[in-house]
This record gives C-alpha cells, sequence and structure tokens, in this order.
C-alpha cells in the first residue's frame, strides 16, 4: 500500500494521453467556440482527464476510448446544447477498438 | 471479441438503413428525440452470419464497414463485408451494396493474388480498403488491397483503364519488394504503408501508382502512419510528425517529383510525444502523451 503522498507523486509524475482536435468542422472538435486556436485549423487539446487510446472521427459527432475500455462522445452533441462537453456513452459495450465511417460507428467489444 | 454497430442517429432516416437493414437501430418514437436515442438505443450487435467466432479486426469506410472473422471456423480469416459497394469496396465486383454481413470467401477464392494466404489485419479508405495477407494468421508482409483506384491510392500499379469516373481493382497486392508491410493508413486519394523497417511508402495523388518511399530524417524510423484527402505522413520514434503534402496549414511545399517531407514543429502538440493521428475529411485528431 503506497503512502498517500508517494501515490499523488506518483501521479503527478505519470504521463497522460491526450487528443488534440483540429480541422473546419468546427462544431465537431470538441471544445467550446472562442477557444479554437486558428479559428480551429491548429491542434486544440480536448477538455478530458482520462487517459485516450484510440479515436474515430464521423465529422461533426466524434468517438474516442480511454484507458478503461469506456467510449466517449465528443463535437456536436445536441444533448449538452452546447458545444465543448466530453459525454460518456454509457452503454456501449467495453471497447478495445473502434472505427468510423461518414454516418457509422463500428466498435469491437472485448470480453465481459 | 463481439462487434457491434452504432448508426448515426442525426440522420433520418438512418443512411446505415440503405445498406445495414437487418441490424439497424429501431427508428426512434414520436415522444423520442433524436439525442435520447443516441444516449440510450442499445449498440446492435452485428448479426450472427458471423457465427460466434472471435472477430479479428474491423475497418470502416467512408460507408462500409469490414470485419474479419477469428479463428475456429473454416472462414477464418475471411473479411465480413456490407454497405455501399458502388467502387468495389466491398471486396469483389462492384456491387450496390449488401444490406447485412456477407462473407467475401468466394471473393478471395477467385482473386489469383490471394493465393492460400488468410487476411490478418484490415484497413478502410473512403472507398476502398487493404488487408495484410498471412498464412495461418501469421503475417507474410503482404497487402492485398481492392476499390477506387482513380488516383493510383492502391499502390497496384499504373491502370491504362482508369479514369476519375470509372475505375476500381478487384484485389491485387501492394507494391513493395523485399519490405513486410505492417499497417496501412488510407486516406481518399493517397495511402501510407509503413513497414517493419521503419519505413514509410506512399501511393496515390494521381502521381504514385507504385509506391515510392518518403524521404525520411535518419535515426527516427516511423511507428505509425496516417493519410488525408491529399496527404499523408507518418509518426517517428522520436514522437515527431512527418508530413508529405499539406497538413496543418503552411507546411514546406513539396516537390510533385519529390517525396521530401516537411516536420510538424513541436510546439504545434505542446511539445509531446504524438503516438498517433487520425484524419477524416473534416475534422482531424492527434493522441498526444504530455
Amino acid at each position: 500500500m503506497l503512502h498517500p503522498g508517494l501515490r499523488r507523486l506518483f501521479a503527478a509524475a505519470a504521463k497522460r494521453r491526450v487528443l488534440y482536435t483540429w480541422g473546419s468542422q468546427k462544431s465537431g472538435l470538441g471544445y467550446p467556440e472562442g477557444e479554437a486556436k486558428n479559428g480551429g485549423l491548429s491542434p486544440h487539446p480536448l477538455p478530458f482527464n482520462g487517459n485516450i487510446t484510440s479515436v474515430a472521427l464521423a465529422g461533426a459527432t466524434n468517438f474516442f476510448l480511454d484507458s478503461q475500455g469506456k467510449t466517449w462522445v465528443f463535437g456536436d452533441n445536441p444533448r449538452q446544447q452546447e458545444r465543448g462537453k466530453v459525454v460518456q456513452m454509457e452503454n456501449a459495450p467495453k471497447a478495445v477498438k473502434m472505427t468510423a465511417g461518414m454516418n457509422h460507428v463500428l466498435i469491437l467489444g472485448g470480453r465481459h | 471479441m463481439s462487434c457491434s454497430v452504432l448508426p448515426d442517429p442525426y440522420q433520418e432516416p438512418y443512411p446505415m438503413s440503405h445498406f445495414v437493414g437487418k441490424i439497424r437501430l429501431r427508428r426512434r418514437t414520436e415522444q423520442e428525440s433524436v439525442t435520447d436515442q443516441l444516449f440510450t438505443a442499445p449498440f446492435i450487435p452485428v448479426p450472427n452470419k458471423t457465427g460466434s467466432a472471435k472477430v479479428l479486426d474491423i475497418a470502416s469506410g467512408r460507408e462500409f464497414c469490414l470485419i474479419l472473422r477469428g479463428n475456429s471456423h473454416p472462414e477464418d480469416g475471411v473479411p465480413f463485408r456490407w454497405g455501399h459497394g458502388g467502387n468495389g469496396e466491398l471486396l469483389g465486383t462492384k456491387v450496390e451494396g449488401y444490406f447485412y454481413p456477407i462473407s467475401a470467401a468466394e471473393s478471395l477464392v477467385e482473386t489469383a493474388e490471394s493465393g492460400e494466404g488468410k487476411l490478418t489485419s484490415l484497413f478502410a479508405g473512403w472507398y476502398n480498403a487493404c488487408s495484410l495477407l498471412g498464412k495461418q494468421h501469421i503475417d507474410n508482409g503482404d497487402a492485398l488491397c481492392w476499390g477506387h483506384n482513380n488516383q493510383g491510392q492502391l499502390g497496384v500499379g499504373v491502370d491504362e483503364t482508369a479514369n476519375m469516373f470509372d475505375s476500381h481493382v478487384i484485389a491485387k497486392q501492394f507494391l513493395i519488394e523485399d519490405e513486410h508491410v505492417q499497417k496501412i493508413a488510407m486516406g481518399n486519394n493517397v495511402s501510407v504503408a509503413l513497414t517493419a523497417k521503419g519505413n514509410v511508402y506512399l501511393a496515390g495523388n494521381s502521381v504514385w501508382w507504385i509506391p515510392m518511399q518518403l524521404e525520411l530524417p535518419a535515426g527516427d524510423p516511423a511507428v505509425d502512419v496516417f493519410a488525408g484527402q491529399n496527404f499523408g505522413g507518418c509518426i517517428g520514434q522520436s514522437g515527431k510528425v512527418y508530413v508529405y503534402g499539406r497538413m496543418l496549414g503552411k507546411n514546406e511545399e513539396t516537390s510533385p517529383r519529390g517525396l521530401k517531407v516537411s516536420i510538424v514543429k513541436d510546439e504545434v502538440f505542446d511539445h509531446g510525444k504524438v503516438l498517433s493521428i487520425v484524419t477524416s475529411p473534416q475534422v482531424s485528431a492527434a493522441i498526444v502523451e504530455l
């Protein structure tokens, strides 16, 4: 059992895997309007605290997996009525790979 | 592993319904909003046309899907495909499309270049796809490609019958000799292959009908590749990003007859180590270790 102080130290030292997005479809970039660098044409980090392992881009609505196999959606997200929110898809299977086309997403699920 | 599909709920009728049919998401009721459906409707398992066999790999083109059936079945290493097939992207002759996963076993048998090989992994472009070839799931370093090839993006050589409106390849090998292909990133007009030695080859853009090697800096072998509309590139072991063509605005102009890459400045990604890049027609993304 690590001392809480040591645990915090290790956590601070651990590297994070962050998603940067850019492009012409501003609503699909996943961060609030006004924060876009160079009108969205320069990479900007997505506001998310976990470790991102895989990303699938459909365009306006996009998806990523975190290191726990959870699926998250970002971009054009009418549930939140605002952009810049990253929302977990609670009904998705625990995933190991994800790919997207223009209007669909394929999920390769791991063992439950 | 299982495979599921989530149709895009923003479109009505669902575009996937044109070709997924039997596994499409239920239509929403009058009381449900599109938004409700996105977050509450279940992912739909790909139906048991593929049996209970393990799924080895998946790939998505613009309007088609591929899954690679796993072991313990006579059709292991055989892709199942569905969706739009008007460019030959479903492996075989051009078809309007399939509404649910259909085995491509017959198409592989008809393809002399596939020999006795099994497919071991899948990669999809906008209107085309490639797969690594192996025997008994041992990757032998060759790649088989099919689908739209109007600009030579499949790397299968010159097609004298090609034109802008009707050019597709049934299945041919990506032409890299004496190298072991590990991955092919496929965009629209460009494909980029990564070999086991960390070399990178680019095909397409109406110039490179036979894949040509990118001129990378010495001492930084590539570990991943990416491709977009008219550009391609790779990520070096160092995390540096090398691009041929225009990506991220002001990259160095490249000669149309040379494959010299430009280097994306470290500050673009806050000096982090870039691990992978994915592109779509409108949005691109990079996973960066900070």
